[in-house]
């Protein structure tokens, strides 16, 4: 039992750190927290007007950066990043696309020499400057094609504003919606990111329905491991009364108890961390997160496996004890 | 002397409770986690197959259109009168899946029907494949006829049925869907086993015709093409110079199987597949437990067997009684949960029951669970009974 606790929570140790490692994944590699705003044009909007420049500003004046699209499936990305927050294969789109006025990266699995596309971006005075290979997101897909150039038209769409400590500031929501109404565009809606901290995924992970059959497994599997040891003790009672019988007092006959539940469990973590173990050597390719943190995993689950045994040994050793001691001083 | 049952009765009289306890446990826990396994085997079995990188080339298309937005549709009077695959760049394409069998789309059957005065609403989804031979399925269509698996009986508009699909006729393959599997131009891999298919050719599918919703870029988003995004990137390309001629501004171009699946799907089908590991782990847990309470239940009840085998009880009556013992305990309530939870299970709506395959996958299983737990009976058994020989024969030799 104690080894399939340690397997329940390496595996709880890789969902979480996964789902921490996603939202950074989905938010074009940045790694902190973030807020989405799906805007639509009011009834009064008099068509795109260039407001590049102060939405620009306006991320400057609140240490923001900024990713929008207007449409999912063209895959196209425009990028306010002047931090560096945004970023594919550990460098900053920003450093990729330099500091030479507007410009493009193409995705590398965009076919054809870049075909149509950099002929429909350089018709609009768009450089292509190079490519990025595709291995982060924004809403859900891989961007083909990334560019700054804010003298284009922001309108409709889905805007991601990437922070620091601003975008906790209630004021921020007010004025994000109050810069899209003075262009003629509202906001639809607004909402704070996923969590990319391990506190706030263990938050968001305990609140789920996944989180629930967690602890509702949890409760099962520490029930299961007490009965199975509960029985396992009364099967080995045998030991323990002859020792009562030749002398042996309760401190004596609850620590004789204890060691002789120990020994199994041990056996079980030791299980227990090969199997867990073997399970990351298999997956360790298909995860986002490193090596290092999956296998971070591991000793924390021993802990926590063998501090939950440990327990539920001494709680059955005491009981145990007490009725064998009771029952032969009887 | 008294018949195996009667002996048999004698065991669940002293077991009763025991059995009962563990006899629901195993019950509540089967059932929950057929259910739990249902939505995260067909969420796992989405991830993986999407994962898995494809043996051969695969391109795919996708569009930037100067007023597609994910907020608003320009759904205008001139917008739904007309279809979507007359636009200049998809009458290219459908002239392109015409000359090119490795060139396909896939769209539910009813984005057709949209074109029609009477929208059609089908009960059950019916997938369209529009091309003139997809590799992957056996039989074509042509211009004269669809070909269709599996079947749309039960379907309450006389415009789908097995024979004519939107008064087009159809040729039915088999009454089975084809269970192929092939990549969507999501990039997704999927199996056709679950609904019917009907394939229909480019030129039918202009005539039938699609009004939007869905939009010209979702369209062109279900297009594959078994061959390389640079050989699909030439089609594109005559594409875009097509609406360039008709001043849409719409821009098409193609991309590689890399760009619509990567590190982050490889991921999600991960987790996908590791929230159903503590389910596992609790049934795991929940054997050991039958383990055990057998272990308890042979503690109890070996003297009397013992006594039993001595007058003359065969060795083989001992087993089949402890076996039906881990049947109650185990098997039948495991197997009940399974079956009672699986026939539940609306077939139109996800997750799908399981397969009759899977079934017996399951039952395997279930069988593999019980010869584990009632593997020891049977060596506690033999043991037994071998002790006692050797001792009748010992005592036999001191006589």
């Amino acid at each position: 039992m104690s080894a399939l606790l340690v397997v329940t929570v390496s595996i709880v140790w890789l969902v979480i750190v996964e789902w921490r490692e996603q939202p950074t994944y989905d938010q074009l590699g940045h790694d902190g927290v973030s807020a989405r705003a799906i805007v639509a044009p009011t009834d009064h909007f008099a068509g795109p007007a260039p407001w590049g420049e102060r939405l620009a500003d306006f991320g400057r004046e609140w240490d923001l950066s900024i990713a929008y699209t207007r449409d999912y499936d063209s895959r196209v990305v425009r990028i306010i990043d002047p931090g560096g927050r945004f970023r594919t294969s550990g460098t900053t789109f920003t450093a990729l696309l330099g500091e030479r006025g507007p410009g493009a990266l193409v995705s590398s699995a965009v076919g054809g020499a870049d075909g149509s596309v950099k002929r429909r971006w350089s018709s609009l005075g768009v450089a292509v400057r190079g490519h990025f290979d595709p291995d982060v997101q924004f809403e859900s897909n891989y961007p083909s094609l990334v560019l700054n150039a804010p003298e284009y038209p922001f309108v409709e769409g889905v805007y991601l504003f990437a922070g620091g400590a601003h975008l906790s500031e209630p004021d921020l929501e007010r004025d994000v919606q109050l810069l899209f109404e003075s262009n003629g565009l509202e906001v639809r809606h607004y909402d704070r990111g996923l969590s990319t901290t391990m506190g706030g995924v263990i938050l968001d992970v305990a609140v789920s329905p996944y989180g629930v059959i967690l602890m509702l497994v949890g409760v099962l599997g520490i029930a299961c491991h007490f009965i199975v040891l509960a029985i396992y003790a009364a099967i080995r009672q045998q030991r323990l009364s002859s020792a009562v019988m030749v002398g042996a007092d309760y401190g004596q006959l609850v620590s004789m108890a204890t060691l002789q539940l120990l020994k199994p469990t041990a056996i079980g973590l030791g299980a227990g961390t090969g199997v867990a173990l073997g399970v990351i050597t298999l997956i360790q390719e298909l995860a986002l997160a490193a090596v290092q943190t999956q296998l971070a995993g591991v000793p924390i689950a021993v802990a926590v496996a063998g501090s939950v045994s440990a327990a539920l040994c001494l709680a059955v050793a005491t009981i145990q004890g007490r009725e064998i001691y009771r029952a032969v001083l009887d | 002397m008294r018949s195996l049952t009667e002996r048999f009765g004698a065991d669940l009289r002293q077991f009763g409770g025991w059995l009962m306890g563990i006899a629901t446990a195993v019950f509540l826990v089967s059932g929950l986690a057929t259910y739990i396994g249902l939505f995260a085997m067909a969420e796992f079995r989405h991830g993986t197959l999407s994962v898995q990188p494809p043996r051969e080339p695969l391109g795919f298309i996708r569009a930037v259109d100067p007023h597609g937005s994910i907020v608003t549709h320009a759904e205008t009077v001139e917008d739904l009168s007309r279809s979507m695959l007359d636009e200049p760049g998809m009458g290219v394409l459908l002239e392109a899946m015409e000359r090119d069998e490795r060139i396909f789309m896939t769209l539910p059957l009813d984005a057709f029907s949209q074109s029609h005065a009477m929208p059609v609403e089908l009960r059950a989804p019916v997938l369209a494949i529009v091309g003139t031979g997809p590799p992957f399925l056996d039989a074509g269509p042509t211009d004269s006829h669809s070909v269709l698996w599996g079947s749309t009986r039960g379907e309450p508009d006389d415009m789908v049925h097995d024979s004519a699909v939107f008064g087009h006729p159809v040729r039915q393959i088999d009454d089975r869907p084809p269970g192929t599997e092939f990549v969507r131009g999501s990039g997704h891999a999927v199996s056709a086993d679950q609904h019917a298919v009907v394939a229909l050719t480019p030129s039918t599918a202009r005539a039938w015709g699609i009004a939007s919703p869905p939009g010209l870029a979702e369209i062109v988003a279900s297009v594959t093409c078994y061959c390389s995004s640079a050989e699909l990137s030439l089609v594109a390309d005559q594409m875009t110079a097509a609406e360039a001629e008709a001043g849409t501004g719409r821009v098409f171009y193609s991309t590689d199987y890399a760009g619509l699946i990567g590190p982050v799907e490889r991921s999600r089908a991960l987790t996908e597949a590791l929230i159903g590991g503590p389910v596992i782990v609790a049934l795991l847990g929940l054997l050991g437990l039958v383990v055990v309470v057998l272990q308890v239940c042979w503690a109890r009840r070996w003297e009397v067997y013992a006594v039993e085998v001595r007058s003359g009880a065969r060795e083989m009556a001992i087993h089949v009684r402890t076996q039906l013992l881990v049947v109650i305990a185990l098997t039948v309530p495991a197997l009940l949960a399974v079956l009672l939870v699986n026939s539940a299970m609306d077939p139109d709506v996800a997750p799908p029951p399981l397969s009759s395959r899977a079934l017996t996958a399951v039952g395997l299983t279930i069988i593999g669970a019980h010869l584990s737990a009632g593997a020891s009976m049977v060596a506690r058994v033999r043991r037994l009974c071998r002790d006692l020989a050797t001792t009748a024969r010992e005592g036999d030799s001191l006589a």
